[in-house]
């Protein structure tokens, strides 16, 4: 296997005090091109892991090495790592005075230095592959939350990211908008982009992860491929969890 | 035809909708009818007590010192500077217009109107001549704005207003060589008050701005420096601040270091409402959700772009309401100076109606500088409502 590691993380631990230890000790490394959906239980500290990577989270020991660099205060690394990352938010987080072509063409234009011609051109090529060009002049308040969801995935393609990061991407979604959210994920997924996802989308996980990671008590339980997690969970707490889950 | 089939409409309301709207609501009830006779009462006072007194006044106080209540002392061989800040004035005013509104607007036609009034009153030919001129320049500008894109435009008239600061000042008080120095202790009236309320508009946002950040800044010295000049400014009367500039300064420092005494108001003036823009700003920082900084930084942008990219232009939006508070109260507060001895507005009425010639003029002086203030301070809203309702067009559903 020839994989190549993209992110590292050694035991990392974050608190806010010492008596509230949100990671204690995780260990995992990434590779490049995997889809890793990260499952648990609420509070189990799995969106606080996946906001350490691009830095929204600071941790308090261990290391986390994203693609060579080092995560640390050094900001120059910090906006080095950011840049190889997009992320996806639960509640879409777009920015409600821009119309939807100006949130995707926003960093472009600002960063990345594009032209305006340039940084438009590619904002309609994105539009149209999650689907929403007929709403490129909309504002968000004026799209569906399924909608709203993809110009968010649009807006971080088109930063150029070799990682998606996905905090609950569908949580706040009307169950018949969780499908075209979803069906953009695999796309992705797909093309071979590296995708770290935190959902509570298991038949996802199933039909497009490489690894599924169980996470509770702010450490890594059990990771295994998708057959061998729903099929024949080694950790008795993954059993809970997954007997919980399913059988309801 | 239409009325009859309206569901909502009574036989009698078609019959005669004049007398049922009074019925309906004026004497629809015995209270009704009470407040109703109550109301009239009190606006027959006030016309008759009021507003019929004020035609039997003698006017000829306003008349003889009009030039006194807008400009002050204002040298008369270079009153033509300060009528050139006018007609910028008048150009932008037409400009905004252009961009912002729907239909041809009423008020421009009003004011270019009450201007080509004025000319058949008892003024010079000079003055005339420039009444003309802004008027020309107000409606001119407003036709000639559509020769232009409206994104141009828009370029154009922030910078023309953006501008106007620093212009307003390099005319009035003229530089190096080119024109004569008039020194601000000779400026006066209507002139040095919204001179003073301009400045102190101007730069209350930036720096009202850079404290409410540095407020909520993750560095400890910047926010308690930040925090006590808010608070010790804030907890002080806006009097109380020019007294300090007025009297205590000048102890304090050297002779030659202090500054003139319109500087010293200035600076007070300015710090005082620096200190309540701060604060609305930090209001209207606190209802951006920490979201959208995360956002933000997920997609690699830094704070400063942050800031003026993404969080300001959803904050203005919604202090659109309170800064309008702030650019009025700024506007009245700086009648206050009046009281160090300056003469603005109504520094200059105290000093006419003091001269013997005019003793019975006070009633009038101070009417008419009400209704200046009125005016300015109307307009503001009526703009700051025009500005909204066009906002909201476009982003109402943008917030």
């Amino acid at each position: 296997m020839g994989k190549k590691e993209l992110i590292k993380f050694e035991n990392v631990h974050k608190w806010y005090t010492p008596e509230f230890e949100v990671l204690k000790g995780v260990d995992y490394k990434f590779y490049k091109g995997d889809v890793n959906v990260i499952i648990g239980p609420s509070g189990s500290g799995k969106s606080t892991f996946l906001r350490t990577i691009n830095a929204l989270e600071e941790y308090q020991q261990g290391k986390i090495t994203v693609d060579g660099i080092e995560l640390n205060h050094n900001i120059k690394n910090i906006n080095a790592i950011r840049s190889k990352i997009g992320m996806v938010f639960q509640q879409f987080n777009l920015f409600p005075h821009l119309s939807v072509l100006h949130n995707v063409t926003l960093s472009p234009l600002w960063i990345l230095k594009q032209s305006k011609a340039e940084a438009e051109e590619r904002a309609m090529e994105l539009l149209d592959r999650v689907g929403v060009k007929a709403q490129a002049y909309k504002y968000p308040n004026q799209l569906s939350g399924g909608e709203q969801q993809r110009v968010a995935i649009a807006r971080s393609l088109a930063m150029n990211p070799e990682i998606m990061l996905f905090d609950e991407p569908t949580s706040a979604l009307d169950p018949e908008m969780i499908k075209e959210v979803l069906d953009v994920m695999t796309e992705l997924a797909d093309k071979n982009m590296t995708l770290i996802v935190v959902t509570h989308e298991l038949g996802f996980a199933k039909a497009v992860a490489d690894n599924v990671i169980f996470f509770d008590g702010g450490k890594i339980v059990e990771t295994a491929s998708p057959q061998e997690f729903f099929n024949n969970p080694k950790n008795d707490r993954t059993k809970l969890f997954l007997s919980q889950i399913l059988n309801h | 035809m239409k009325n009859k089939l309206n569901p909502f409409l009574s036989a009698e309301e078609v019959k005669h909708p004049t007398l049922f709207w009074v019925r309906k609501n004026l004497f629809s009830s015995v209270g009704n009818v009470i407040l109703t006779l109550i109301s009239f009462f009190l606006i027959y006072l006030l016309i008759v007590k009021g507003a019929l007194p004020l035609l039997k006044l003698d006017w000829t106080v306003i008349k003889a010192n009009m030039k006194l209540i807008f400009t002050g002392s204002y040298p008369m061989d270079q009153l033509w500077r300060v009528w050139i800040l006018v007609l910028y004035i008048a150009i932008f005013f037409g400009l905004t217009f252009r961009v912002f509104s729907i239909k041809t607007p009423k008020l421009i036609f009003i004011i270019s109107g009450i201007l080509f009034a004025f000319c058949f009153l008892e003024f010079s030919v000079f003055t005339k001549v420039f009444f003309v001129l802004t008027a020309s320049l107000l409606v001119g500008s407003y036709f000639l704005g559509s020769l232009v894109t409206k994104r141009k435009l828009t370029q154009v008239i922030g910078l023309g207003w953006v501008l106007l600061m620093p212009f307003s000042f390099i005319i009035i008080r003229g530089f190096g060589g080119f024109l004569p120095i008039v020194k601000p202790n000779l400026w006066g009236g209507l002139l040095l008050s919204l001179l003073i309320s301009l400045t102190s508009i101007f730069l209350s946002l930036p720096i009202g701005l850079l404290l409410a950040l540095g407020r909520r800044s993750k560095m400890k010295f910047i926010r308690v420096v930040c925090t006590v000049i808010i608070e010790v400014v804030r907890g002080v009367p806006l009097i109380t601040i020019l007294f300090i500039g007025y009297l205590i300064l000048p102890m304090a420092l050297p002779a030659s270091w202090t500054p003139s005494v319109f500087i010293r108001a200035l600076a007070g003036v300015v710090m005082f409402h620096s200190a309540y823009m701060a604060e609305s700003f930090r209001g209207g920082l606190q209802g951006i959700s920490v979201t959208q900084y995360e956002a933000a930084k997920s997609l690699n942008i830094g704070t400063v772009k942050t800031m003026f990219l993404i969080i300001l232009p959803q904050v203005l939006k919604r202090m659109i309401p309170i800064l309008v508070n702030s650019f009025t109260s700024a506007l009245k507060d700086t009648s206050l100076i009046s009281i160090i001895g300056m003469l603005d507005l109504i520094g200059i009425s105290t000093s006419i109606v003091s001269n013997p010639k005019y003793l019975t003029g006070s009633a009038q002086v101070l009417f008419f500088e009400g209704l200046i203030y009125f005016i300015l301070c109307f307009s503001i809203s009526k703009g700051s409502m025009v500005l909204e309702k066009r906002l909201g067009i476009n982003t109402k559903v943008g917030m």
